[in-house]
């Protein structure tokens, strides 16, 4: 207690910036509580008042960015409760750490929540229980800011189990479709799987620790290294971050989450929830040991390939897209794991950008469909089609000129083509793999740059494949139902201001300038220079074959896309094995469901059946008997204890009659002899006053008479 | 008794005037003690009041020079006289108040 108390007198007052970071992380919970509770009230349910409170973080962010980038680091930490154990206090602190990478997230969160709440004014404008959308928007907010402040690891857990619920209630938005329920339930269970993990890790590091503050941990680390447990730990926070950001085996929720409004799948499924994996990661790098760090590549490089080819056949148009997502999310993990964490931050900051952009310019394309679809019902031409699926779609480049723009300009990001930002990071990537596995003792090494190149190869494709088929060629829904195509004529546009500006920053922050100023080399990137040792160390060669190949490899992955698109309608009618391969996500669901979900289902009903059978019945053994000694004990009570309570409150209301007696005739009685003395002799001394006069003149004179005999005689 | 006074007194005059006076005296105090009217009440304490003179005058009689006695009596029936006067007034006032000159009426300072 006295440590603690010490601690919390001598502990220096926080600095400025970490007073307003402290600020900036309340602004969305603020706008949470007003709009949540009061937003019934306000104008337009409250959504100005949400976007400008994001725009003020995003403000404070911007200038939290350049006070600390260009100087030092602010740490502050403070005692959140201590519990005394015998020997010392056991404390638990909350700490907030502003380096570059943390003030970078800040921007880059608050800048996208921004850009995603002017988007969903538009966007959600009419929509059903618009009313709640901006509070949940703004409480995701509000966790992700928590994880990227906090560097005490439990505070970070609480935060990650809120971003989890609250990305929970913004994937079951439309909660009255079943499958928007159903794929909110999953994301949580699946990232509830990721998260035992993530606590196991923590528990161990707190049994080796004894503290799960991230700056104490690394000095603790330094002195006394573990190897066993620390790879336990590591392993255990690498289930997190599996969860978090959907790698392999727990990759499947993603997709599905895609049932969330697009708008929260730009925020949350491309720049912010899903990368907070990989800033954990960053932040326990120096944790994570050898074994550790081979199995991230392993789970990276797989994830990687596996999305990219689950993205392959994909028809909906934003499950392309979330695959897409976890592909590069693999990327990033990956590379944290051949050890170029500086890389895979500088992944993660180019992919928020050019991955929210594709998911907002596709909100575009459903936006404008479901148009048409309204069109099409006002018109009295019933027709039911999905509004996501990419069939349908088409020929939309010259309606929507912006939007396609937009769109090509991210995924030529994506795809990692040069001049866009997407190339220089994915470069970083790929030369750091190829230079870490040179390094290794093994051959099958190379194995890792490869499947990562071939990746490159299958992004290519499947972008190249979904533009040419929302953006070119016929309209074939118009093909499929005559009238729509009239429609589609009359109505078929970009979307408001509100929508295309967004979309349009977006599309800007994917070129290059904003991140190096050569185009061709990532040596020049500012943010890869912000590490004071960087740990992309590219030699002459490899720097400049890999660029050369990768982009090849995308070239001709256009290329193929081309070609098949030539082939009219190739990409609607396959159904080979190897496209039912890609278009059910590689069969995962179905692994899961016959060989997790059904033996689960199994033992638990065997559970059950031991259950009733054995455990019940020795229950019901054990309350019959616990029944017979009550009644027992019951008929002591009744027969023993019950006379003798008895006895004793007759032999009471004896004493206190006896008691009443004595008072009433004693007590009672000499008062009132004594009062009836006292009026008597009253009553005498009143009979002498007449009032005569003549008789108190009698009484004088005997009096005087009796005076004069006693004196005289 | 007579023999005794005789023996005390050396004047034998004087015992008679004493007598007479203690006489009065008695008729006064009864008439005070026993008379219903109160008029007759007051005319019992003059019968007092001229006992007590009569001694006066009788012991008046060894005080040759000075006379005390007499001047006393006088000045004992001024004031019987103003006592009169202010006695006949408050009965009259007891008439009006209780409707009776009767003395055994005035009874309300009985305690």
């Amino acid at each position: 207690m006295e440590t603690s108390f010490q601690q919390i007198i001598t502990a220096p007052p926080p600095d400025f910036p970490v007073l307003v970071s402290i600020a900036l992380l309340f602004l969305p919970l603020l706008s949470f509580v007003v709009l949540y509770f009061f937003g019934y009230k306000l104008p337009r349910k409250g959504d100005i008042y949400s976007a400008s409170f994001i725009g003020l973080a995003f403000l404070t962010a911007g200038w939290l960015f350049f006070r600390v980038y260009t100087s030092t680091n602010f740490y502050y930490s403070f005692t959140w409760f201590s519990i005394d154990a015998i020997s010392d206090p056991i404390l638990f602190t909350m700490s907030i750490m502003l380096d570059r990478v943390s003030v970078l997230m800040l921007v880059i969160v608050t800048f996208i929540s921004l850009l995603v709440h002017l988007y969903s004014i538009e966007y959600m404008e009419g929509k059903r229980n618009y009313l709640r959308y901006f509070p949940y928007l703004a409480l995701f907010t509000f966790s992700m800011l928590g994880i990227v402040l906090s560097n005490n690891l439990l505070v970070t857990f609480m935060f990650w189990e809120l971003v989890g619920f609250s990305s929970y209630l913004l994937i079951g938005f439309w909660f009255e479709k079943d499958s928007a329920g159903k794929a909110a339930k999953k994301a949580f269970l699946y990232n509830r799987v990721g998260d035992w993990g993530f606590i196991s890790g923590l528990l161990i590091l707190w049994m080796q620790y004894g503290t799960l503050e991230l700056s104490l941990i690394e000095v603790l680390q330094t002195e006394a290294p573990s190897g066993f447990w620390l790879s336990l730990a590591g392993l255990g926070i690498l289930g997190g971050v599996m969860g978090k950001s959907a790698q392999f085996p727990l990759m499947a929720w993603l997709p599905d989450a895609m049932e969330g409004p697009t708008p929260v799948s730009a925020l949350i499924h491309a720049a912010t929830m899903v990368a907070a994996g990989i800033y954990l990661l960053f932040k326990v790098f120096f944790l994570l040991t050898p074994p550790v760090l081979n199995l991230i590549v392993l789970i990276g490089a797989l994830t990687a390939l596996l999305g990219a080819i689950s993205a392959l056949m994909q028809y909906d148009i934003k499950k392309v897209l979330a695959f897409s997502t976890v592909s590069q999310l693999g990327y990033m993990v990956m590379a944290v794991g051949t050890g170029a964490y500086d890389a895979a931050l500088f992944h993660l900051l180019t992919h928020a950008f050019f991955k929210a952009c594709l998911f907002l310019t596709a909100g575009a394309v459903i936006h404008e469909m479901h148009h048409i679809k309204k069109h099409l019902f006002v018109d009295r031409h019933f027709y039911d089609f999905s509004t996501l699926d990419m069939r349908m779609m088409g020929a939309l480049k010259s309606k929507m000129p912006v939007t396609f723009a937009s769109y090509c300009i991210a995924a030529l990001s994506l795809i990692g083509i040069p001049l866009f930002s997407g190339f220089l990071s994915k470069d970083a990537i790929l030369i750091h793999a190829l230079n870490w596995s040179a390094n290794q003792p093994s051959t099958v090494a190379y194995l890792v740059p490869l499947s990562a190149l071939f990746t490159v190869f299958l992004t290519a494709f499947y972008m190249a494949r979904q533009i040419f088929l929302v953006f070119f060629g016929e309209f074939r829904l118009g093909q499929q139902f005559p009238p729509a195509k009239h429609t589609f004529d009359k109505y078929a546009k970009d979307p408001g201001n509100l929508m295309k500006i967004p979309m349009l920053i977006l599309a800007a922050l994917s070129l290059f300038p904003f991140f190096s100023v050569n185009p061709f080399s990532i040596s020049d990137a500012w943010f890869l220079k912000s590490f004071s040792a960087t740990t992309v160390h590219s030699s002459g060669l490899v720097h400049y074959l890999v660029p050369i190949f990768s982009v090849m490899l995308a070239l001709t992955g256009i290329y193929a896309s081309w070609l098949l698109f030539k082939r009219k309608n190739v990409f609607a009618t396959e159904n080979s094995m190897l496209f039912s391969i890609s278009a059910n996500n590689l069969y995962q669901d179905l692994l899961v469901k016959n060989y997790i979900e059904r033996p689960v289902m199994r033992i638990a009903g065997n559970l059950n059946n031991l259950d009733q059978k054995v455990i019940d019945r020795a229950l019901h053994t054990i309350i019959r008997l616990q029944l017979y000694f009550a009644d027992i004990l019951s008929a002591i009570d009744r027969k023993i204890v019950d006379n003798i309570v008895h006895a004793i409150a007759i032999a009471q209301v004896i004493i206190a009659h006896i008691a009443a007696f004595t008072d009433t005739y004693i007590v009672d009685g000499f008062i009132r002899l004594l009062t009836y003395c006292s009026a008597k002799a009253a009553n005498i001394a009143r009979s002498w006053q007449t009032g005569g006069i003549q008789r108190y003149i009698l009484y004088l004179s005997a009096v005087v008479l009796l005076f004069l005999f006693i004196v005289i005689i | 008794m007579r023999q005794k006074l005789l023996k005390e007194n050396p004047d034998p005059v004087l015992i008679y005037y004493l007598i007479l006076a203690a006489v009065l005296f008695c008729c006064g105090l009864i008439v005070v003690l026993i008379k219903k009217n109160a008029v007759m009440v007051l005319m019992g304490i003059e019968l007092m009041l001229n006992a007590v003179n009569l001694n006066f005058i009788a012991f008046s009689q060894y005080d040759s020079t000075l006379m005390q006695g007499q001047f006393f009596t006088l000045f004992i029936l001024v004031i019987a006289a103003s006592e009169a006067a202010v006695g006949l007034a408050i009965i009259l006032n007891i008439y009006s108040h209780f409707n009776s000159s009767d003395i055994r009426d005035a009874n309300t300072l009985q305690g």
